[in-house]
């Protein structure tokens, strides 16, 4: 069995309210994106935030971060796009990422692509509302052709984040038409929780991403959950061939007492053991995925 | 054999809604109808072949898309002169771009008054991106549309229609989707029953399920709880003639016709035809289909003056 990577999502744009373990500084996130990397993540993905936890754009932040866990560490780096917080200006979005690429030290190894447009409401069960109703994240197909040429360009490698069925079948689209290189790279991105945009992090919902990727195409894929536990879900995806992408950005893990990000990715390697995996190493993580 | 695991006791007898013209042209299929005479003539020849409900787009005499309500009431009154088929009209695709409540403003003109009040309107639970992936040319087209539906315009939607006596069909391209509907259920803001309509896409359509039995299936896995659910499949560009029997027999409705896709490997069948075919696969599996007044109950329908009761 190939071995298995481990992506530790570090913060997202998660605040402190449940969780205070959640990165937010320079220092903070480099500080956890090393002790993931200890514990057995080789690739880091995080959100840089301001003092107060917003989210900050600006290329000297991320410079800064970046710069900051390597000199700690050789973990690979996957920074954000900004998510909702950042899609008005399609065409600006990548700005961040291919500005950094300029640069050896701070050249992300990975940055997202979200193939496609989702509404990313929340419906809270226990009270019966819905909340950030008005928010739709937004990713015109056409701004999807420009982040994939960019980044072929920039010499960084996408990661295709996947909502649905039909982001799945967008993304094969986009491999089929030369502009994602092989292997490609999916982040099977369900959602828990009050989240209800995405397929539930249950085997079914990891399921139903798994039946649509393309069979002709040479991919690795990565299951996550947005407001869910992904450890229940660990088994599944190292039996089924695929890595996981876990930490408290998604999940605050309030059942295990609000544990750091090093602690999920160690329980998460643990389980992946378990399941008769090895955890791959930066090295074997760059050969998996062609880097 | 089948037939005796058929019919579980409940099963609702098959609404079939004939999906006649949307906006295609005639290049593949002559018998798109485009005029209000045409679409009511059609209507009358898929009710006649067992359709419940009919769905259209009002066009004009040259194909192109009709943006004047006064047309649509005009196609209605025409329906009804000559048939009780169910009447359910566009939210206007063609005005996609739009927020769904000035989409709406036209339906609920139309809903004023019962002669032409349309029995059910259509309501996309998600915001896709309407994009084809042409695999000869490699090539992506539609790249800079997303249908953009809100939750809360959504909301706002389903509210404004309470009030007006027109039903609902919620369309689902994604998981997500679906699980909107059921917290919109859970949050009372949609009544029972609900009807939710698997919008699969074809012929290079990315945004949906495929149009294939997976593509059902994996819908069908996060549809709760099916007692509060109707549930039918559309295939927009692909047939629905290879899943019609599966999705009969597992209880759920079928919605079809040339303009979601020409069925050229038919020859060139008119939307009766399609429809004459389901209700052949329907009565093979031993499932009775629904009339107009019994697709009513089952979708639970407030009972509006039909167009007799209106004349007379």
């Amino acid at each position: 069995m190939k071995k298995m990577i481990l992506e530790a999502r570090i913060n997202e744009y998660a605040m402190r309210g449940e969780n205070p373990h959640v990165p937010w500084t320079p220092d903070e996130i480099a500080e956890s994106a090393a002790r993931c990397r200890e514990a057995g993540a080789s690739i880091v993905h995080f959100h840089a935030r301001k003092p107060d936890g917003s989210p900050e754009h600006s290329v000297e932040v991320y410079a800064d971060i970046i710069r900051k866990i390597r000199a700690k560490c050789d973990i690979l780096i996957h920074p954000t796009l900004g998510w909702f917080s950042n899609d008005e200006d399609p065409a600006g979005r990548t700005k961040c990422v291919t500005t950094l690429a300029k640069d050896p030290a701070t050249k992300p190894d990975f940055a997202p692509i979200d193939t496609g447009t989702i509404n990313l409401d929340q419906y809270d069960r226990s009270t019966k509302s819905f909340s950030h109703t008005d928010r739709v994240y937004k990713n015109r197909t056409d701004t999807l052709e420009l982040y994939a040429r960019e980044f072929r360009a920039a010499g960084i490698k996408p990661v295709l984040v996947c909502w649905s069925v039909g982001f799945v079948r967008r993304a094969a689209a986009l491999i089929e038409m030369g502009l994602i290189d092989e292997p490609a790279y999916f982040l099977l991105n369900m959602t828990d929780g009050p989240y209800i945009t995405g397929h539930p992090g249950t085997p079914a919902g990891l399921e139903a991403h798994l039946r649509f990727l393309p069979k002709n195409r040479r991919l690795e894929w990565a299951s996550n959950v947005v407001g869910g536990d992904l450890l229940k879900l660990t088994a599944m995806s190292a039996e089924r061939g695929g890595h996981i992408a876990p930490g408290i950005g998604d999940y605050a893990y309030r059942e295990l007492g609000y544990p750091t990000n090093e602690q999920v990715v160690s329980m998460a390697a643990a389980g992946a053991r378990k399941a008769g995996r090895e955890i791959a190493s930066v090295e074997d993580t760059r050969e998996l995925l062609g880097l | 054999m089948d037939k005796l695991n058929m019919n579980k006791p409940g099963m609702d007898k098959l609404i079939i809604s004939a999906r006649i013209n949307e906006y295609e042209m005639r290049d593949g299929n002559p018998n798109v109808p485009w005029t209000p005479g045409e679409i009511a003539a059609d209507a009358k020849a898929c009710r006649e072949a067992g359709a419940a409900i009919v769905h259209f787009h009002a066009r004009k005499p040259d194909g192109a898309p009709e943006p004047d309500p006064r047309v649509c009431g005009q196609i209605i009154r025409n329906i009804r002169d000559l048939t009780d088929i169910l009447v359910y009209p566009t939210l206007g695709v063609l005005a996609r771009k739009l927020p769904i409540l000035q989409r709406l403003q036209p339906v609920l003109d139309l809903a004023a008054s019962p002669a032409t009040r349309p029995d059910i309107v259509p309501l996309c639970l998600s915001s896709p991106n309407w994009d084809f992936y042409d695999a000869d040319r490699q090539a992506l087209r539609g790249a800079d549309h997303v249908y953009l539906n809100p939750t809360d315009e959504l909301i706002a939607c389903i509210e404004t229609l309470r009030s007006t006596g027109v039903g609902l069909e919620c369309l689902s391209w994604e998981i997500g989707a679906t699980r909107r509907i059921a917290a919109l259920r859970d949050a009372a803001i949609l009544p029972d029953p609900i009807m939710v309509a698997f919008h699969l896409t074809s012929g290079g359509m990315l945004a949906g399920h495929p149009g294939t039995a997976e593509g059902v299936e994996t819908h069908l896995d996060f549809l709760p709880d099916r007692g509060p659910y109707r549930w039918a499949v559309m295939n927009l560009h692909g047939s629905m003639l290879p899943l019609a029997e599966a999705i009969i027999r597992a209880g759920g409705h079928v919605q079809l016709g040339i303009g979601d896709y020409h069925y050229r490997e038919l020859g060139a069948p008119t939307n009766a035809d399609l429809v004459r075919e389901i209700v052949r696969i329907a009565h093979a599996c031993g499932r009775e289909v629904a009339t107009p007044d019994e697709a009513r109950r089952i979708l639970g329908f407030s009972s509006i003056s039909t167009a007799k009761d209106l004349i007379a």
